[in-house]
């Protein structure tokens, strides 16, 4: 039994461990309409690759950063504004990508398990591509992580420390697109974001560091896989809105415990 | 027209920068002049200056910012820039600072320049959890008591565990005047420190720089958009609208009786009035117009 569910424990670990850091960055950069649009641009990705035969993972990291990188000069575009643009490329790209994986004749693939992910069903080989892509995403979280926190403070404040903010702003889409790729699998395009944002908006509520809050919305989020699989292999009910419904369910919790410990 | 009747305007017009050439016995801040030349003939031989402008000019999008600006910060000088809304005042600071290029003319820093930067209003972001103590220790390392230090020196040591956000306007600014300081600075550099705050505090503050330009032996260069009022220990006041328009040393405020009734003797001390010598006017578009000098100005 645990070792059946051994690749799939392990890759969603490693999936909480980037999902920490990357959902602070989103929530302190209020991005998270960016997050969305990527793991919309996830479809397009998946019905590339199957179309080329492909790894997963290739055409959808080709795809999120193309995307993620299309979005730094179209910010500068005045007239509309940056959450119509996202709007526009995160429903055109689910768009063209639902039509088409339809369009492909050769695979038929389950359009739930693209939305909802399927952590269960994960291979060692799989586990051993997501780890090399954790690692190259940890090390430009590691490389930047201070820089990060210093421009997600204030812009101005990174401005004068470190001349120039372009370098930052590659290296957090960058960081988000990689993200992208590595969650597909697992928890589907319908919930990366959530998984993202939720552990950490709970972890606002108890920090008063940038890395408490990185700790402690790492520790939510491994809470919510652990008792989102359990409930999962045990109840059976779907893993990636198991997992997702978890942490909501803490979200709700340290709401009330902040609420009720603040007021006393 | 009252004040700068004993500094000869040839003087001013000029823009002598030497401390020596400004030939008032009687002013008050003669004595932290005094101290200046020591310590620069002590710690500051191989370079007079710390920040040169020459011929400097800024433009964004073929738009002129600042043009033809000129000016010297000596070691342990006050230099204060003063100028209206919008006449550069930010954009020159930046550029000396090293921060933006300049479009034309050069900058020189002397070698290996510490410089500790207070920025005007920084705004800050309500999302990310920020106490004092992690802000100082962002960019650089400092240990607790280093951090502890630095606040104790602007007397803000007790919100070290505070979030940032939650700071007043004055003890924000306490605290970016910590931060610039951990740098252990040659040239500490306040962009509009004073602004929003009433003159008792304003006298208080300039206290506080005095004293911590004497702790650390750093020349300071401060930004004001109040056109009559600065720092009383002031070397050198460049009134800045696009163009330098007139620089000279100010007036300490208790030599004007006028003014002696409108201070208490403490506020008095630590501020000065600045007479602005012009020989022309700025138009709406920020145009030069030259004119005989107004008698109102």
């Amino acid at each position: 039994m645990i070792s059946f569910l051994l690749p799939s424990i392990i890759a969603g670990i490693l999936l909480c461990i980037s999902a920490a850091p990357i959902g602070c960055i989103v929530v302190w950069r209020r991005m998270s309409y960016l997050g969305e649009t990527l793991a919309h641009s996830a479809l397009l990705g998946v019905a590339i690759s199957l179309l080329f035969d492909w790894h997963t993972e290739i055409g959808v990291g080709l795809v999120a950063l193309l995307i993620a990188l299309l979005m730094m000069p179209l910010e500068r575009f005045k007239h509309l504004s940056r959450d119509t643009l996202l709007g526009v490329i995160a429903h055109s790209s689910l768009a063209f990508g639902l039509i088409t994986l339809h369009m492909n004749p050769n695979n038929y693939v389950d359009p739930m398990a693209l939305l909802m992910g399927d952590i269960l069903t994960l291979t060692w080989p799989d586990v051993i591509r997501l780890g090399g892509l954790s690692l190259l995403l940890w090390s430009i979280l590691a490389l930047y992580w201070r820089r990060i926190v210093v421009f997600c403070l204030s812009e101005e404040l990174a401005q004068v420390e470190y001349g120039s903010t372009q370098q930052v702003r590659i290296a957090i889409v960058l960081v988000l697109a990689l993200f992208v790729t590595v969650a597909i699998k697992l928890v589907g395009v319908l919930l990366i974001t959530a998984l993202l944002i939720i552990p950490s908006a709970t972890a606002r509520f108890f920090s008063k560091t940038p890395n408490q809050m990185l700790i402690i919305s790492l520790v939510s989020s491994l809470l919510s896989l652990l008792i989102g699989m359990f409930l999962s292999v045990n109840v059976d009910i779907p893993t990636g809105p198991g997992i997702v419904a978890s942490a909501a369910i803490l979200f709700c919790l340290s709401k009330i415990i902040n609420g009720l410990t603040s007021k006393s | 027209m009252l004040a700068g009747q004993n500094i000869p305007t040839d003087t001013i017009s000029e823009r002598v920068y030497c401390n020596v050439c400004i030939p008032s016995a009687t002013n008050p801040s003669h004595q932290a002049r005094e101290m200046t030349q020591q310590s620069m003939s002590q710690s500051d031989t191989k370079a007079a200056f710390l920040i040169k402008a020459h011929h400097v000019s800024i433009s964004y999008q073929d738009t002129p910012i600042i043009t033809d600006i000129d000016l010297e910060i000596a070691a342990g000088q006050i230099i204060t820039l003063i100028g209206p809304n919008g006449a550069g005042k930010s954009t020159l600071l930046k550029a000396l600072l090293g921060l933006i290029p300049v479009t034309s003319g050069h900058i020189e820093r002397a070698q290996s320049l510490a410089i500790g930067y207070m920025p005007q209003k920084l705004s800050i972001s309500p999302t990310i959890p920020m106490d004092v103590k992690t802000f100082l220790s962002l960019s650089e390392k400092h240990s607790r008591q280093t951090i502890l230090n630095a606040l104790k020196e602007t007397s803000v040591d007790h919100l070290i565990h505070q979030e940032v956000q939650h700071l007043s306007g004055g003890e924000w600014q306490r605290v970016l005047l910590a931060r610039a300081l951990l740098r252990r600075p040659d040239i500490l550099v306040l962009d509009e420190p004073v602004q929003g705050v009433d003159i008792n505090g304003q006298a208080a503050i300039y206290q506080l720089i005095n004293e911590l330009r004497h702790r650390y032996h750093c020349a300071v260069l401060m930004v004001s958009h109040d056109l009559h009022l600065v720092m009383a220990q002031t070397d050198q006041v460049y009134c800045l609208n696009k163009h330098i328009c007139c620089s000279g040393h100010p007036e300490t405020v208790s030599q004007h009786p006028a003014y002696q009734q409108l201070f208490t003797p403490y506020e008095a001390s630590r501020i000065a009035i600045y007479t602005h010598h012009h020989d022309h006017q700025h138009d709406l578009c920020g145009d030069v117009e030259h004119h005989k000098e107004k008698a109102d100005d």
